[in-house]
């Protein structure tokens, strides 16, 4: 598993990592500590909410909408980096099974999947920055007018660029597992 | 084709894509993508569908309540709580027969009860109680079985993440299913420690040395003692499950508040530096991006059903057929069962439940009282080969015991065919998971 790990983080033959690939593991990790931090402020938001409205009968106003809008954003902004590293729910166990037997066929197997990835990380993104353009060009917003309100169009920007790093992210881990599958490196695990 | 052999025809590719070990999300969307687009013959109404699900479906207060419960599960397993629990089921419950098992249980019972993910009980208490059980003597089969099997009771106390994601799917309210966990999560833990105590009383080989009568006696649980150890734990309960019933807050406040406790509670015990805390932010993202990923595929998914009109069709087919209820109940945990030894439980529940609640609807069946059900065979997956994912992880986090993966299968088994009894119980008696509800 450690070692399906690292080939999914793109480590190369003698352990170095690309510069490209550092990049991206560089971008998916600073974006998900983003989101992390977002987890945390969210919490923060709430005790101050539930604090102000029962000690000192002062709400803070959006509390609700600012967390509607942020788990959104939290959840692709943490996409990515969840995806490099093997987190997203899969059932691998038979493909591990070929993996013992047939290294290369299980790597097709997980370069099919990550181009799956890929397909519908393209479809969301095709579907969402039209969108995007619309909310903004329309100055669309959620929230109730007088007590808060927040344009939607960055939503959809958070939902895009999510969806690309994710992209990317399977893209690279793609044609890691292909290299690998071509490469003369793999063998049979005892 | 028409809609329905659409609907069939992208369910069956959908499980095969699964199998092949396609991740689960990536499936659920593009199946149900492929299957819009062929149902409308419209490729732009499919791609709206999929930016729809992606922008809206999780745009909701309600799930804010994930990665909070997560979060508070992860700093209460940093702040030791579960080794407080531990600790003090220990002293008062290890005279008894198979004594340190029954405090496993008892253990996780109480730890549930501020945790969400039965996973992370499973690592915890592994870390905990399988070294205790084994300096005392016990068989490690029954020291990782016990471990294995009671961290399931995580997903039915509450608060728990399964409770909640059923809850959003079913649209049940969060509180109603939190309420319908605790019966059935105490029936669980009452029948597995009555297990472990009948089979150390009739057939202590199983359970191993029996050798708690010459341990060293390190005197009474002193008040101050359990105060200190459960203090902080009772606060979180209260403050928690109290705060959703007593109508302060919301869930989703709940989970927020609980998390803001939990940190204090590490930060007085000093059981929190800087590092630790942010690799607890860390995992807690990719635990409940992972989880929310699920639900907006899943969200496509069951619009594609919905689409299709597959579930109302099969459900006039089975009012037809005049099938009993019970039938499609077995049918249900039958598929649940087998999905659960390759699946998560999360992924289980939000492809199966959006197909049977219409079957249910005819009968007029209780949906919190089937989302126990639901959880319940889900859960049992779990614990049995060839993929039980609480034996991998017990067995993951003891690498250094030299405990093979069959040893923590064998001796987990037990506690999945009790399981399957209490389950057999709540078909029958379903006033046990509805007595906390109305």
């Amino acid at each position: 598993m450690s070692q399906l790990a690292d080939i999914e983080k793109g480590e190369t033959r003698d352990g170095r990592v690309s510069l490209p690939r550092r990049i991206l593991a560089l971008t998916t990790a600073t974006f998900n500590a983003l989101g992390s931090v977002g987890i945390f402020f969210l919490m923060c938001l709430i005790c101050l909410d539930v604090i102000g409205r029962y000690f000192f009968s002062s709400p803070i106003m959006g509390v609700t909408e600012i967390a509607e809008i942020s788990i959104v954003a939290i959840v692709f902004a943490q996409l990515a980096d969840t995806l490099a590293n093997g987190r997203i729910a899969r059932a691998d166990s038979i493909v591990n099974l070929i993996r013992s037997l047939h290294p290369r066929v299980a790597l097709a197997f997980d370069a099919a999947a990550a181009l799956c990835g890929v397909v519908l990380m393209a479809l969301i993104i095709y579907g969402t920055v039209p969108n995007m353009i619309n909310d903004y060009a329309n100055n669309y917003y959620i929230g109730t007018v007088g007590l808060f309100t927040f344009p939607s169009w960055p939503i959809k920007a958070a939902i895009a660029a999510g969806a690309a790093l994710a992209g990317i992210q399977l893209l690279a881990m793609a044609m890691n597992f292909l290299t690998l599958m071509v490469g003369d490196r793999v063998q049979a695990k005892s | 084709m028409t809609p329905i052999e659409i609907g069939i025809v992208s369910i069956s590719i959908m499980l095969v894509l699964i199998y092949c070990g396609i991740h689960v999300p990536f499936v659920l969307a593009l199946t149900s993508f492929v299957g819009v687009w062929m149902i409308r013959d419209n490729f732009q109404v499919a791609v709206y569908m999929l930016s729809q699900a992606a922008a809206q479906s999780i745009s909701d207060y309600i799930f804010a309540v994930i990665p909070l419960f997560v979060l508070m599960g992860m700093l209460v397993s940093a702040a030791d709580l579960g080794r407080d629990s531990y600790y003090v089921a220990n002293r008062l419950l290890h005279r008894l027969p198979g004594g340190l098992g029954i405090a496993t249980v008892a253990a996780n019972t109480v730890f549930a009860s501020i945790t969400g993910v039965t996973i992370a009980s499973a690592a915890v208490f592994s870390r905990i109680a399988v070294p205790e059980m084994l300096r005392f003597g016990y068989s490690p089969r029954f020291a990782v079985g016990t471990v294995a099997g009671s961290s399931v009771l995580g997903m039915l106390i509450p608060p728990s993440i399964l409770l909640i994601v059923y809850a959003i799917i079913a649209e049940q309210s969060v509180g109603a299913m939190f309420l319908a966990g605790i019966g059935p999560g105490l029936l669980l833990a009452g029948m597995f420690s009555l297990g472990i105590a009948l089979t150390a009383i009739f057939y202590p080989k199983a359970i191993g040395g029996h050798r708690t009568d010459s341990a060293e006696d390190e005197g009474h649980l002193t008040f101050r003692e359990f105060v200190e150890k459960m203090g902080p734990t009772l606060i979180l309960v209260v403050a928690v499950l109290g705060g959703i019933y007593g109508g302060i807050f919301t869930p989703t406040e709940a989970g927020g508040v609980g998390a803001a406790l939990a940190l204090l509670a590490a930060l007085i015990k000093r059981k929190l530096t800087w590092r630790i805390l942010w690799s607890i932010l860390i995992e807690t993202g990719y635990i409940s991006s992972s989880i929310l990923f699920i639900v907006i595929s899943a969200t496509m998914y069951s619009r594609m059903l919905g689409i299709s009109g597959l579930p109302t069709q099969i459900s006039t087919l089975v009012a037809d057929l005049d099938a009993s209820y019970f039938v499609i109940l077995a049918i249900f945990v039958a598929i649940a069962l087998i999905l659960g030894t390759i699946i998560d439980s999360v992924s289980i529940l939000l492809i199966t439940v959006p197909l049977f609640i219409p079957l249910l609807q005819p009968f007029d069946v209780n949906l919190v009282w089937f989302g126990i059900i639901a959880i319940m065979a889900t859960e049992i997956g779990l614990l049995t080969p060839p993929f039980g994912m609480s034996c991998y992880v017990v067995r993951s986090t003891l690498s250094e015991y030299k405990i093979s993966l069959e040893d923590v299968f064998l001796g987990a088994a037990p506690f999945a065919l009790i399981m399957l009894l209490v389950m057999i119980i709540l078909i029958a008696y379903p006033q046990i998971v509805l007595f906390f509800v109305y």
